[in-house]
């Protein structure tokens, strides 16, 4: 990020949330590069960037389609960088219809249970498999029977003169994304708009790249993945993808929610994104698992040597070949099992028990409410925190306790709650926003009887075991199975975190020696590993790169790869092999990364190739002979992870929503759609219940457009920091942001109580009247948006009204995500008449 | 409890019955009632079991039943009616045993 010319923020509130990658930011502006926010709100970020543009929230992809549009139509793109490295000049099924023909719906769309059907958005006579195991799996797609791109390469027409080829598609597509459109339903000027375009393209190209920075502004959304699909195309069509200063950064919530995805807490995949099984699709038995889960062409193809490690690490001596390596002991998933399915299944008495480890539900999760009422008929919470929660008091303090519906003592939940160590009081690793896998010490012991969370983890393990260690029940199995030898390292029964991070490193099973790289990895159970995007982190026994603190020098490459680790094998940038033209040639001295060493036939250049390392630029794939893995990508098909090796500014597979991003409205809107007949995204999971209640579009009973936000001085669920004083004084208790218009037509002034109110739920906080939101004038009509931080709650120094209160529960379509960051509201001025508000605001 | 057993037994199948009639959308409130049924249902089954009475293998075969309606509730991708109906069956099995229980 400090070597790009023009950085967009967007969709995150990066100076006040992740100051530590801002400072990049900040580099690149010492630099000369151009910083723009565009953002609902004018915060610190966009106080320090040379151009703030404002956009209702929740109209993103607008926004960016009106970039795609402008950049395709002004033939501002980079011609030689996409022709070569995007699949822009690609075929597509001749019965792909887009949503113009639609009224809002692509192809294949079946109304019945709102999910799509993806054969028209095929190469034409091709059947493409998804880039992300983790996507096909869920997307239920069988690529059975298909001819694969191991076959032949996709058709092409390089004069993009033909129909269905994806650059006319595109420009079909975003042809209604003009100025004038983008500014009637953002509510963004057109010249501020323009402004923007003009410094990404003039900062794009041979010499100069640009970079877009994004948070949770963009994924909490019912169309959050297409968000970032825009803004893909945006930097695929102008060269801004494995270059120095390019890409695309999504900065996470806290320190290591990277890491949590990659080693996951997530239920659909398993370790370094590698597909779960599941029970409703064809992975009954281990050999079909592999034949579908396993891409003809790409890097993917090595799957198998990656899960039968990971499946020798967690069963050991039990995963044999004979037994499919211990493929029947995996759990297998049956649908969707994230978050709020699963608070909705404790509120309908399907879940009888939790664990909550470094979260706070009550406070943290939308429709807040409705979350108390789940964690009710639970029969027992496990909470570890190093404070209590909200989540651990709502039977005696939460908001249904406050006004009656509930009574303490008719709460069968049993909850326990167990004080957890803190980041300095135990040893581990945390990984951040770009892969960087960085150790840290522990520095003193955790107070009286609090432990880490791998204590934790490690007891329970080892307990379970030994219950279950005499039954004969087939589903004790796995639990028996499931190797656990990792030692106890002090007189509280902690273990030591090395030996983890050794075993997501990877081993050879004889003689348990560490690999190096995941090269390393075999499909024949010689070789065991956690997690293989990770191999290489401890590479021998004594070796622990992710403790390793050398930067580079003042001749560096910058890419100071002695400090810690960055997966895959301490690449600082992705998809490197892109810094180079098709020939291997750096696209220009000043963006420089990697090239072709023809003498040494190599590549080499100021970073680990991402590549195969002397595969030539020339190499082309002989198709007589039915090409496999990186044998059927070409010398200049840098995007090794995607089956075709090319960058998808159309995507035939894998997304559960359309294979171009397009403009809905929220699920809640005080507009109609001014693209599309469609208002929102029909591929929503919506869950319509009692207390789940959604609004009408443009209901005049909740005319104002609601976004929640966090602060810098009180951290994500907030209760580490409101029960610190010396952070709570700052941030002394909630409120809502106002603009003016609004304030002076409902003569409210700042520090004014007002309520809040949505069919879920409604809450009082002061008001703060501030020209930081400005009224948009939408479709005809003026429409003001307010902002509230969700991180208060009842506890600690700083406490007020919860905002997810007023949120309801529905899902992105790929990945279920929450939306907390466009909803509709009502406001007026005053005070609840009862503390916890009414059950519905109406 | 045998007679509850039976009753929210056969509570559970009626609701199953229904929701495939009615093949609802995913957010319908079928697959609501359902759930609930089934879960009621099996918190009988675990109190008999923790009062002594031998109920783990039906508990098993109802968890899956379960497990299975749920995946129609909340699906990745479209919703699996084929093994909604074979769960059905085994339910229906199952009732008949439940109600001789006892």
């Amino acid at each position: 990020m400090a070597n790009s010319d023009c950085i967009i923020t967007m969709g995150s509130n990066m100076a006040e949330n992740h100051p530590i990658a801002w400072r990049f930011a900040m580099q690149a502006k010492a630099r000369g590069a151009t910083l723009i926010h565009v953002d609902p709100r004018f915060t610190r970020t966009g106080a320090m960037c040379d151009l703030h543009a404002p956009i209702r929230s929740g109209s993103d992809i607008a926004f960016l389609g009106g970039i795609i549009r402008h950049i395709l139509e002004n033939d501002l793109w980079f011609r030689d960088y996409a022709m070569a490295y995007t699949n822009i000049a690609t075929i597509i099924e001749d019965g792909f219809e887009d949503v113009d023909a639609l009224d809002g719906l692509f192809s294949g769309f079946h109304k019945e249970d709102g999910h799509y059907e993806v054969g028209t958005w095929q190469y034409r006579g091709k059947q493409v498999p998804s880039p992300l195991a983790e996507h096909h799996v869920s997307s239920g797609e069988t690529m059975f029977g298909a001819r694969h791109l191991g076959e032949s390469p996709p058709p092409e027409d390089p004069t993009l003169q033909h129909p269905n080829c994806v650059y006319q598609i595109m420009r079909r597509h975003f042809a209604r994304y003009t100025p004038e459109m983008v500014q009637q339903t953002t509510g963004c000027p057109q010249d501020v708009f323009l402004k923007v375009c003009d410094a990404l393209v003039r900062n794009s190209g041979r010499e100069r790249t640009s970079a877009f920075a994004y948070a949770v502004g963009w994924t909490h959304h019912s169309t959050g993945v297409q968000i970032i699909r825009a803004a893909c195309i945006i930097q695929a069509l102008l060269g801004n993808i494995g270059r120095p200063g390019g890409g695309i950064l999504a900065l996470r919530g806290h320190t290591s929610i990277q890491g949590s995805t990659d080693i996951p807490t997530l239920y659909n995949m398993l370790p370094t994104y590698l597909a779960q099984p599941n029970a409703m699709q064809a992975h009954t038995d281990f050999k079909t698992f592999l034949q579908k889960e396993t891409p003809e062409s790409g890097w993917w193809h090595n799957f198998p040597k990656y899960i039968v490690s990971l499946l020798k690490a967690w069963y050991g001596e039990h995963a044999q070949l004979d037994n499919n390596f211990g493929f029947d002991l995996l759990p297998k998933i049956t649908g969707d099992h994230s978050q709020q399915p699963m608070s909705l299944l404790m509120n309908h008495g399907a879940v009888k028990g939790l664990f909550v480890l470094g979260q706070n539900p009550v406070v943290g999760n939308v429709n807040s409410d409705l979350v108390e009422r789940a964690l009710s008929k639970l029969d027992w919470m496990v909470v570890r925190d190093f404070a209590m929660t909200e989540t651990a008091e709502f039977w005696q303090k939460g908001r249904l306790v406050q006004r009656g519906e509930l009574r303490p003592e008719d709460v069968g939940t049993e909850v326990f709650f167990l004080p957890s160590a803190i980041g300095p009081e135990k040893a581990g690793t945390v990984t951040n926003t770009n892969r960087l896998i960085q150790w840290h010490d522990k520095v003193c012991d955790a107070p009286g009887d609090s432990r880490s969370d791998a204590w934790f983890i490690h007891h329970l393990a080892t307990r379970l075991k030994r219950l279950y260690a005499g039954s004969t029940s087939r589903r004790d199995a796995a639990l028996q199975a499931l190797t656990w030898d990792y030692p106890e390292v002090d007189d509280k029964g902690e273990i030591d975190a090395a030996t983890v991070l050794k075993e997501i490193n990877g081993y050879t099973v004889a003689d348990r020696k560490q690999i190096a790289s995941f090269q390393a990895l075999k499909d024949d159970g010689s070789t065991a590993c956690g997690g293989w995007l990770y191999a290489g982190v401890f590479p021998d026994e004594t070796h622990n790169q992710a403790r390793s603190r050398i930067p580079d020098g003042p001749d560096g490459s910058g890419g100071h790869h002695g400090w810690a680790f960055a997966w895959p094998s301490n690449r600082r940038e992705m998809y490197n092999r892109a810094s180079a033209d098709p020939e291997g040639k750096p696209w220009s001295e000043r963006k420089r990364l990697l090239w072709w060493d023809e003498a040494e036939q190599k590549w080499t250049g100021n970073d680990v190739p991402d590549f195969e390392a002397t595969k030539p630029p020339g190499y082309r794939p002989d198709w007589s002979k039915r090409p496999r893995g990186m044998e059927a990508l070409s010398g200049a098909d840098p995007f090794i992870m995607i089956p075709g090796g090319r960058s998808l500014l159309f995507v035939p597979t894998g997304l559960k929503d359309g294979p171009l991003p397009a403009h809905y409205e929220p699920v809640e809107s005080p507009v109609h759609n001014p693209f599309y007949k469609q208002q929102f995204n029909p591929a929503t999971k919506l869950w319509r219940q009692p207390g789940n209640e959604y609004h009408d579009a443009a209901d005049p009973a909740f005319p104002h457009v609601l976004t929640t936000f966090r602060l810098t001085e009180l951290h994500c669920g907030g209760i580490a920091t409101r029960v610190m004083p010396h952070t709570a004084e700052l941030q002394p208790e909630a409120f809502v942001e106002i603009p003016p218009e609004l304030a002076a037509d409902l003569d409210v002034r700042s520090r004014d109580w007002v309520v809040l109110s949505t069919k879920r739920g409604e809450v009082e906080v002061r008001a703060m009247v501030t020209e930081r939101l400005v009224p948009f004038e939408i479709g005809g009509r003026r429409v003001y948006q307010i902002g509230m931080p969700w991180v208060f709650g009842w506890g600690g120094y700083a406490n007020g009204d919860i905002a997810n209160v007023l949120l309801c529960m529905y899902g992105d379509a790929n990945t279920s995500i929450h939306s907390t960051k466009a909803f509709t509201c009502a406001l007026r001025k005053g005070r609840l008449a009862h503390p916890g508000g009414s059950a519905h605001g109406q | 409890m045998a007679s509850e057993l039976a009753d929210r037994g056969e509570t559970a199948l009626r609701a199953v019955d229904q929701l495939l009639r009615d093949r609802p959308v995913k957010d319908g409130p079928d697959f609501s009632a359902a759930i609930m049924a089934l879960s009621t249902l099996r918190d009988t089954l675990i109190a008999r079991h923790r009062a002594g009475a031998p109920a783990l293998e039906p508990l098993g075969r109802l968890n899956g039943v379960l497990t299975v309606v749920i995946a129609g509730h909340y699906p990745l991708g479209k919703v699996p009616w084929p093994h909604i109906e074979t769960a059905r069956d085994t339910l229906a099995g199952l009732v008949t045993e439940l109600a001789a229980m006892g």
